[in-house]
């Protein structure tokens, strides 16, 4: 052991004196400040615009995996120059006769070397670590996560140190040995970007890619199956590496030499595999972060806990290997919680064969559990949740339609009624009902959300009093309101804070209104979306035919989001939509952009209430309702109306790192000091050791 | 009793790409003897000496180092002390660095690193540039650390590949008075074309042409100038 460090601290002493790696240093401070400096510039963006879906956005996960990634893929560009060197070079300088006549076995020459260029590597990764970390002066970080996505990077380029090393060995020059090492890492990236096409072998291509197994560490999900596989892949390049040295020093002459040496090789790749395949049976999985981001909402562990019998999933997935891995990672924190929950997926093909399903199933997950069993096409938290209570509790969402009043119904099948939205929310696993309170008196304590969708006729004033009620009680709320729609719904709406702006939404933004063929100036296309759950991942746009514009009421009770905005050459038009119509501030018109959609929240109790108002209710109708992202909305909003889930409030971890408080000065000091600081004390320590070195040459 | 050899090399055969480089030499080497291994360029010296020291395997014998065999007992590689025609040198090092590693591979304890290396920089007359960097040094000066570092674990067998390359006149007479006080603890072997160094030097002289060991006998039975065996020999 002595002799291995004496080698590991002469190969680590020898790099530091050289001026190359000082300089390689200040290259790489000076890229991963820029690549850290970028993504502080994105989150910052991001908050200053208030993107849709982005508000619960925490600095750690806006910043910490990707730079870590990009920090991986700097470092291991620089490894194949760090270990270039270790053994070839010494063969090329004729140092490496010094080791050999000494007695060493090769394995302690290799683990030398290994130790020697790991210390390196760690002190690397120490660097790319304390980067992120400067960020502390602006905001609170997860430690956790920081810690695993350092882990994995860490592990990462001490694998491909390893490689390096065996590719030093096998070559006579440096510059041979680190063209190898670059050629194996290309080999590893192509095995990654294949790994995501279609094809049998795409799994197989997955597993073998070390960037997959990287990004499990920086989204902080330690798993005993990717640190396994990063120490066999080191574990095997360092073994063929003092196999390499062996036969180099008694090469093999004979024929039964070389089959002993060939089944050797084989031997030690099958206890590698075995020991691969022991590993994979028994996957243990840690949640690092302090967030836990990767786990189950308690509220779900604890209904995961209920489970009695085996849950399986099958999921319908036909050729694509990156729809597969998006269903794996979202239910990996639901295996992981439960030994009960499997996961199979099946071609539709396959599906079709076993269930007499049709062929458009992919992208379903079907629930079973016992004798029930649910279906949903969308991976939302919120809906997987709703799917698990269904099954496990056998509790039920129910989406109640108000009618009697001339109301959009469920199961009108023209134009204008709602039989394709009915189908899709039943789809999702909702349950719908149109209710009377002419005939129910009340609405009933198990609704989910009660929708008013556009009434033309007035409400009485008992049934008003039985919404009241069923506001008071916590109940969802959905309200539809039409420019036509009565008036007696507005008294509900000012209870959740929001009135209706007179008259008809105009859109007089021609160019858009061309592009999408938009011939009806009350038809309004939405492109802007407000930031909020309902809308998150929205990327195209909606079209409203005849809405109400909607603005927000002073209410200290509710909070209120701005969902959908019309563009800025819209108004309110009050005159009848007869002949040429213009905007008219004189006659109380308001100009754009107006809101179309607002969703309101408020706490009560332990419970958070939810409603939402929309100007307008033909978007769901079986005629607009397959127009761009109206259906993607309609889902989202009920989604939204019915999550099961606790608060946000209750979910969040003690670390407050939504935002990051920079000033201007604390920004500047920071950039200067990344940028250009780190840089600069590399460069001056490369100029300081080659004038050591000229001095001595001298 | 028949003394063992320390060194014994028996029926050692070695080719390069089916082109035989050793055929069948053998050699003994005792504590007091001095071998000259005498040949021209591309005779096989180095590669001997690269096979006696434990670089590379022959491609038949054996070798034994007081009646054991390197290739059962690696071990026994400690007991040499090699200065191949290149001496394995760290460039960016100095003397003291390198020898410090060389003493720590040798197992050497902390306060028998300091005194060898005292000595052996001492011996070599190293002690002026023992901080100087290697890579900064003449040719005569690199080979004396080469010789230091072959010497610092005091080794029983002293394999030394064209030794004196390099050395000016006065190091030379150094480096053989150094040679002569080793002789009576260490079985050396040196090979070199210079006739006079051997012939100084040398109690034992092998000579090898082509592979083939032509001759081996002492010094002091030769009965006739070693300019004119040899010459003999080669030309035969």
């Amino acid at each position: 052991m002595p002799e291995t460090i004496a080698i590991a601290r002469l190969e680590f002493m020898r790099w530091l004196r050289r001026p190359s790696l000082w300089l390689l240093l200040a290259g790489i401070s000076f890229v991963l400040a820029f690549l850290l400096l970028r993504l502080v510039e994105s989150f910052q963006a991001i908050r200053a615009a208030n993107l849709a879906g982005m508000a619960n956005l925490t600095v750690t996960q806006a910043i910490v995996p990707a730079f870590f990634q990009q920090g991986a893929i700097t470092l291991l560009l620089l490894t194949p120059l760090l270990t270039m060197r270790s053994i070839a070079g010494e063969k090329h300088d004729h140092s490496w006769t010094l080791l050999q006549v000494s007695g060493l076995r090769p394995a302690q020459i290799v683990l030398g070397k290994m130790l020697g260029i790991g210390l390196l590597l760690t002190l690397l990764v120490l660097l790319l670590t304390a980067m992120p970390l400067t960020l502390l002066a602006g905001s609170a970080l997860d430690g956790g996560h920081i810690f695993s996505a350092a882990l994995g990077v860490w592990l990462m380029v001490i694998s491909f140190a390893a490689a390096g090393i065996f590719c030093s060995a096998i070559a006579k020059e440096p510059i041979s040995a680190a063209m190898l090492h670059y050629g194996l890492l290309l080999l590893l990236a192509l095995f990654h970007f294949t790994s995501y096409m279609p094809g049998i072998f795409a799994p197989s291509l997955y597993q073998l890619s070390p960037f997959s197994h990287l990004s499990a560490f920086v989204e902080a999900r330690f798993s005993s199956v990717h640190l396994a596989w990063f120490l066999l892949f080191s574990v095997l390049f360092l073994w063929l590496a003092v196999r390499q040295i062996k036969h180099q020093q008694i090469p093999t002459r004979t024929r039964r030499a070389r089959l002993l040496q060939l089944s050797g090789l084989l031997a030690g790749f099958a206890a590698l595999i075995a020991v691969a395949i022991v590993i994979a049976q028994f996957p243990l999985s840690i949640d690092l972060s302090r967030q836990r981001i990767n786990s189950p909402p308690p509220a779900v562990e604890n209904l995961l806990n209920k489970l009695e019998t085996p849950l399986h999933i099958s999921a319908v997935v036909a050729n694509s290997p990156a729809l597969r891995r998006k269903i794996e990672k979202a239910l990996a924190p639901y295996l992981a919680s439960s030994q009960k929950i499997s996961l199979e997926f099946f071609t539709p093909e396959q599906r079709a064969l076993q269930n007499n399903a049709p062929l458009d199933q992919e992208g379903r997950l079907e629930f079973s559990y016992g004798a029930r069993s649910e279906t949903i096409k969308t991976l939302g938290e919120a809906d997987i949740l709703r799917a698990l209570q269904r099954l496990i509790e056998g509790k039920e969402q129910w989406i109640v339609f108000l009618e009697g009043h001339g109301e959009k119904s469920l199961y009108t099948s023209s134009n204008n009624g709602y039989t394709t939205l009915n189908r899709l929310l039943q789809q999702q696993g909702y349950h719908t009902q149109a209710i009377n309170l002419l005939k129910l008196p009340a609405i009933p304590d198990n609704t989910n959300v009660l929708v008013l969708a556009a009434p033309a006729d007035a409400l009485l004033p008992g049934e008003l009093s039985a919404i009241g009620d069923h506001l008071q009680r916590g109940g969802n709320l959905l309200v539809l309101r039409d420019p036509v729609s009565d008036r007696s719904i507005d008294a509900l709406l000012r209870d959740i804070g929001i009135s209706v702006l007179p008259g008809t939404v105009i859109d007089a933004n021609d160019r858009l209104r061309k592009l999408l063929a938009i011939r009806h100036p009350a038809i309004v296309p939405i492109t802007e979306f407000g930031s909020h759950a309902i809308t998150a991942g929205l990327p195209g746009k909606m079209l409203l035919p005849i809405a109400s514009g909607l603005q927000v009421e002073d209410d200290a009770q509710w909070t209120h989001h701005s969902l959908l905005r019309s563009n800025a050459d819209s108004w309110n038009e009050i005159s009848d939509l007869k002949g040429h119509v213009r905007f008219d501030s004189d006659s109380g018109e308001t100009a754009g952009p107006l809101t179309l959609g607002f969703a309101a929240q408020r706490q009560r109790d332990n419970s958070e209430q939810r409603a939402a108002v929309i100007g307008d209710s033909d978007f769901f109708s079986n005629e607009y309702i397959g127009f761009g992202d109206n259906a993607r909305f309609a889902l989202q909003l009920f989604s939204w109306l019915t999550d099961p889930s606790p608060t946000t409030s209750d979910q969040q971890a003690s670390i407050d790192d939504k935002t990051l408080t920079l000033s201007d000065n604390t920004l500047l000091i920071l950039a200067t000091a990344l940028l250009l600081g780190l840089p600069l004390v590399f460069l001056l320590i490369a100029l300081w050791q080659w004038r050591q070195n000229r001095a001595d040459n001298a | 009793m028949k003394e063992t050899a320390a060194l014994e090399a028996a029926d050692i055969c070695h080719r390069y790409h089916d082109e035989a480089v050793l055929d069948n030499v053998c050699l003994q080497l005792r504590k007091g003897q001095i071998l000259g291994l005498l040949g021209p360029n591309g005779a096989g010296k180095s590669t001997l000496l690269h096979i006696l020291a434990g670089v590379m395997s022959p491609v038949s014998g054996h070798i034994n180092i007081d009646g054991r065999t390197l290739s059962d007992a690696p071990e026994l590689l400690r007991r040499i002390g090699y200065l191949p025609a290149n001496p394995p040198l760290y460039d960016d090092l100095t003397p003291l660095e390198q020898l410090r590693f060389a003493a720590k591979l040798q197992r050497l304890s902390g306060t028998e690193i300091r005194t060898r290396i005292d000595t052996v920089l001492q011996n070599c007359l190293l002690e002026e540039v023992a901080n100087r960097r290697i890579g900064c040094l003449s040719t005569g000066y690199r080979q004396r650390v080469g010789l230091a570092q072959a010497l610092l674990h005091r080794p029983d067998i002293l394999l030394l590949d064209e030794p004196g390359n390099g050395l000016d006149p006065l190091q030379s007479a150094t480096f053989h008075s150094l040679l002569h006080s080793l002789q009576a603890t260490t079985a050396i072997l040196f090979s070199s074309h210079n006739l006079g160094e051997i012939k100084t030097l040398c109690t034992d002289v092998l000579i090898l042409y082509q592979g083939r060991q032509l001759f081996a006998a002492a010094m002091d039975q030769i009965e006739e100038p070693l300019e004119q065996l040899f010459t003999r020999l080669i030309y035969a």
